[in-house]
C-alpha cells in the first residue's frame, strides 16, 4: 500500500506550571492513502497531539522533542517534525493536502463571519478559482456535504445554524483543497446520536468519493469500529495495541483494550446489571508509573515484572502490534 | 436597521424630556436657592444687599414663582438653545461652557487617541507574545497605571517639574496668553502645558485599557475557531487581525456609550489640580454654588451625550456583530 504520513518515535513535550511533561512518548504508525486510522484513548491519552503535531499547530508551549513525522506530499516526501516555522512547506499541511475538522462546530466558525465568507477564505487559500466563481463552488461544497438549501445558508451566520449542520459545514471547507488527509478530531462528539450517524456515513462517501485518508481520533470504540480500517489504542502518550480494526475488535490481546470493551455497555445486557468500568484514574502525566503504564489499573498485572519493566511493542499476529508482558 | 435607528431615535424624545424633568428637580432638592444663599453671604459679611438687583433676578428667572413654572420656563428657553444665566459668573452659561468646549472636547479627544494608538498595540503584542519580556514589563508598569490615581501622579509630575525648571506646571496657558486671541504663539505655548494632562491621562488611561484589551484578545486566541483558522492555513498576522482582533473589539465598542458624556465632563479632578479651563471644574462650582442654570444644563448636555453616545454604540455593534443585527 501506498504510504502517505509515517510517524516514527515520535516524543511531543509540553512546558507546564507544574513542569515538562511528556504529551506523547515515542509513538509510531503509519497512514496509508484512502486508508482510515483511528485513534482511540481516554481524554488526556495524547490522541490530538500526535495530529497537532503532523499540521505542526501545536499550542505555543509544545514541541517536538525527537522523532520523524514523514509526509509523502504531492511536491515530495519530507520530514514534518524539522521544517522550520517559516518553511514554504507548511502551507501544503495547512488546509492544501491535509485538512481538519474539530470536536466543537460550535466555536470553530468565527461567529461575526457568514459561513460562506469562511469557505471563500479555503478556496482563495487553496484554489485558482476565480473570484466571480468563489461563492458558487462554495454553495457546491455545501451542496455535497448535503446541506438543504445551500444557496440561502452560505450567507448565513454560525449561530444560524444547527449543531449538526455546522459539522456539515466545516467538512465543506476542509473538502475546499480536495485535501489528501482528513483529520477528524472527535467530530461528532458533541452532536446527538442520529446527527453523528449521518456525518459519518458523510464522511465515508466523500472518502470515496475524493479518495482521501482519514485520521479519526475519538474516544468512543462504537464510531471507531463502524468508521475505520486500523486502529491504534492509546494510553498515557503510548500506543498499547494497534491492529486492523476487524482484528482487534475480534482479538483485543492488550488487558486495556479489553476492559475498554468491556466496559461498553450493551442493549442485550440483563436488567440490573452493573456497569463495567476500569478502576483507578488515568494517572496524571507529571507521575507516569514505572513499568508498564497500564499495571496500576490492570487487574493481571504481575509483581516484579509490570511495575519494573516497560513493554515493549511486539507483533502478536500478522499487522497486530501489542505492548504486554503477559502475551 | 433604518427603522431601527430611526425608533430609537423617536424613543430619546420622552427619554429627553423626562431627563430634564429630574435634572431640573434633582438640582432644586438642597434647599434654598441661590440667590438665598447670596443674599445670606452678603449679609453675613455686612455688605448691604442691592434689593432691586435681587428682585430683579427673581422676577427675570421666575424664582419667586412655583418650581413647575420655573421648570417650563428653563425648559422652553433651552429648547431655543438658550441655557440660561449663570449667577456666579454673571454670564450667560451659553458664553461660558461654549469658551470652554472646544478646549475641553479638543483634550478629551486627542487624549482617547493617544490612549488607543498606545494600548492597543501594546495589548496586540502582549497577549500574542504571552509572558515574554516584553509583555512581563507591560503589565508591571500597567499595574502602576492603575493602581495610581490621576491627581496625585498630576501632583507628583507638578513637583518633579517645579524642582527641575522652577516654573508652575498648571493650567493650559502662561498668563501672557491667557487671555489673548489665538495665534500661533498662543497655541505653542499651549503645547508647552498641554503635554502634563496628556501625560497623565495617557498612563492611566492607557493602563486600564491596555489591560482589558489583552485579556479580551487572550480569551479569543484560545478560542476553537483561532484552530480552525490555522489549521486552514490563513496567514499568521492576517489570521490575528480578522478573527481575535476584531472579536476583541466588541466590547470596546460596547463603552463608546460611556465615552460620550466623559468628552463633556472627563478628567474633572486632574483638570481642578492642574487648573484646566475645561467644563469639568465649571460643573463641581456650580453645583457647590446652587447656581441652577448652569449646572443643570451641564448635567442634561452630559445625559444627551450619553444617549447619543448608547445609540452610536449599538449601531457600531450591529455593524460588527451579526448576532446583535440580526435581533433588532
Amino acid at each position: 500500500m501506498e504510504k502517505l504520513v509515517e510517524i516514527r518515535d515520535l516524543v511531543v513535550r509540553f512546558r507546564t506550571d507544574e513542569g515538562i511533561v511528556s504529551a506523547v512518548n515515542g509513538i509510531s504508525y503509519d497512514i496509508n492513502v484512502g486508508e482510515t486510522l483511528g485513534i482511540v484513548g481516554e481524554s488526556g491519552c495524547g490522541k490530538s497531539v500526535s495530529s497537532n503535531a503532523l499540521m505542526r499547530i501545536l499550542p505555543e508551549n509544545g514541541w517536538i522533542e525527537s522523532g520523524s513525522i514523514l509526509y509523502h506530499s504531492q511536491k515530495g516526501t519530507f520530514d514534518v517534525a524539522r521544517l522550520s516555522p517559516r518553511d514554504k512547506r507548511l502551507e501544503l499541511l495547512h488546509g492544501k493536502e491535509i485538512a481538519m475538522i474539530f470536536q466543537e462546530p460550535m466555536t470553530s466558525f468565527c461567529p461575526v463571519y457568514t459561513i460562506g465568507n469562511q469557505i471563500m477564505e479555503a478556496i482563495r487559500l487553496h484554489t485558482d478559482i476565480p473570484k466571480s466563481e468563489q461563492k458558487g463552488y462554495a454553495v457546491e461544497l455545501l451542496r455535497k456535504v448535503r446541506i438543504a438549501k445551500p444557496e440561502q445558508r452560505v450567507d448565513e451566520y454560525p449561530y444560524q445554524l444547527s449543531g449538526g449542520m455546522r459539522q456539515r459545514a466545516m467538512i465543506a471547507m476542509a473538502l475546499a483543497s480536495h485535501p489528501r488527509l482528513l483529520i477528524a478530531d472527535e467530530p461528532t462528539t458533541s452532536l446527538d446520536v442520529t446527527v453523528q450517524a449521518q456525518i459519518l456515513n458523510l464522511m465515508k462517501d466523500l472518502q470515496q468519493e475524493y479518495g482521501m485518508s482519514i485520521m479519526m481520533i475519538n474516544h468512543n470504540f462504537g464510531v471507531i469500529a463502524e468508521t475505520t480500517d486500523k486502529v491504534a489504542v492509546m494510553y498515557l502518550g503510548r500506543i498499547v495495541e494497534m491492529a486492523d480494526t476487524a482484528e482487534l475488535l475480534q482479538n483485543p490481546l492488550h488487558p486495556y483494550t479489553s476492559d475498554l470493551f468491556r466496559s461498553i455497555p450493551q442493549v442485550t445486557d440483563a436488567r440490573g446489571k452493573k456497569l463495567e468500568y476500569i478502576h483507578g484514574n488515568v494517572p496524571d502525566a507529571y507521575s507516569i508509573p514505572a513499568g508498564c503504564p497500564y499495571h496500576p489499573r490492570c487487574s493481571r498485572a504481575q509483581k516484579g515484572l509490570c511495575d519494573r519493566v516497560m513493554p515493549q511493542p511486539r507483533e502478536a499476529a500478522p499487522g497486530h502490534t501489542v505492548s504486554c508482558h503477559l502475551l | 436597521m433604518f427603522k431601527y435607528i430611526v425608533k430609537r431615535l423617536l424613543i430619546m424624545i420622552p427619554l429627553l424630556l423626562l431627563l430634564s424633568v429630574m435634572v431640573f428637580v434633582i438640582i432644586q432638592l438642597p434647599p434654598g436657592d441661590f440667590l438665598t444663599t447670596y443674599i445670606s453671604k452678603l449679609q453675613s459679611t455686612g455688605m448691604a444687599v442691592n434689593e432691586e438687583y435681587v428682585e430683579a433676578l427673581k422676577v427675570r428667572y421666575g424664582l419667586d414663582k412655583p418650581m413647575y413654572v420655573q421648570y417650563f420656563k428653563w425648559f422652553g428657553q433651552l429648547l431655543q438653545g438658550n441655557m440660561g444665566y449663570s449667577f456666579v459668573h454673571n454670564r450667560s452659561v451659553n458664553a461660558l461652557i461654549g469658551a470652554r468646549l472646544a478646549t475641553t472636547v479638543t483634550l478629551s479627544i486627542v487624549s482617547l487617541f493617544c490612549i488607543w494608538i498606545v494600548a492597543f498595540p501594546m495589548g496586540f503584542y502582549s497577549a500574542t507574545h504571552k509572558y515574554s519580556l516584553a509583555d512581563n514589563t507591560f503589565t508591571a508598569v500597567s499595574f502602576f497605571g492603575v493602581s495610581v490615581p490621576e491627581f496625585l501622579l498630576a501632583i507628583g509630575i507638578m513637583y518633579v517639574y517645579f524642582q527641575a525648571t522652577g516654573k508652575y506646571a498648571g493650567g493650559l496657558f502662561s498668563d501672557d496668553f491667557a487671555n489673548a486671541p489665538w495665534s500661533l504663539a498662543k497655541f505653542g505655548d499651549m503645547l508647552n502645558h498641554v503635554w502634563i494632562p496628556l501625560l497623565v491621562i495617557v498612563i492611566t488611561g492607557t493602563a486600564g485599557l491596555f489591560k482589558t484589551f489583552r485579556a479580551n484578545l487572550l480569551d479569543e486566541l484560545s478560542k476553537p475557531y483561532v484552530k480552525t483558522a490555522r489549521a486552514k492555513g490563513v496567514p499568521h498576522l492576517k489570521l490575528l487581525i480578522k478573527y481575535p482582533v476584531r472579536i476583541a473589539l466588541i466590547p470596546f465598542i460596547s463603552t463608546v456609550g460611556w465615552l460620550f458624556p466623559q468628552l463633556i465632563s472627563g478628567q474633572t479632578i486632574l483638570s481642578m489640580v492642574l487648573n484646566l479651563p475645561t467644563i469639568g471644574p465649571l460643573l463641581i462650582t456650580s453645583l457647590k454654588n446652587q447656581d441652577m442654570f448652569l449646572a443643570g444644563s451641564i448635567v442634561f448636555i452630559m445625559g444627551l451625550m450619553a444617549m447619543i453616545g448608547n445609540l452610536v454604540s449599538d449601531i457600531l455593534l450591529a455593524l460588527t456583530d451579526p448576532r446583535i443585527r440580526n435581533s433588532m
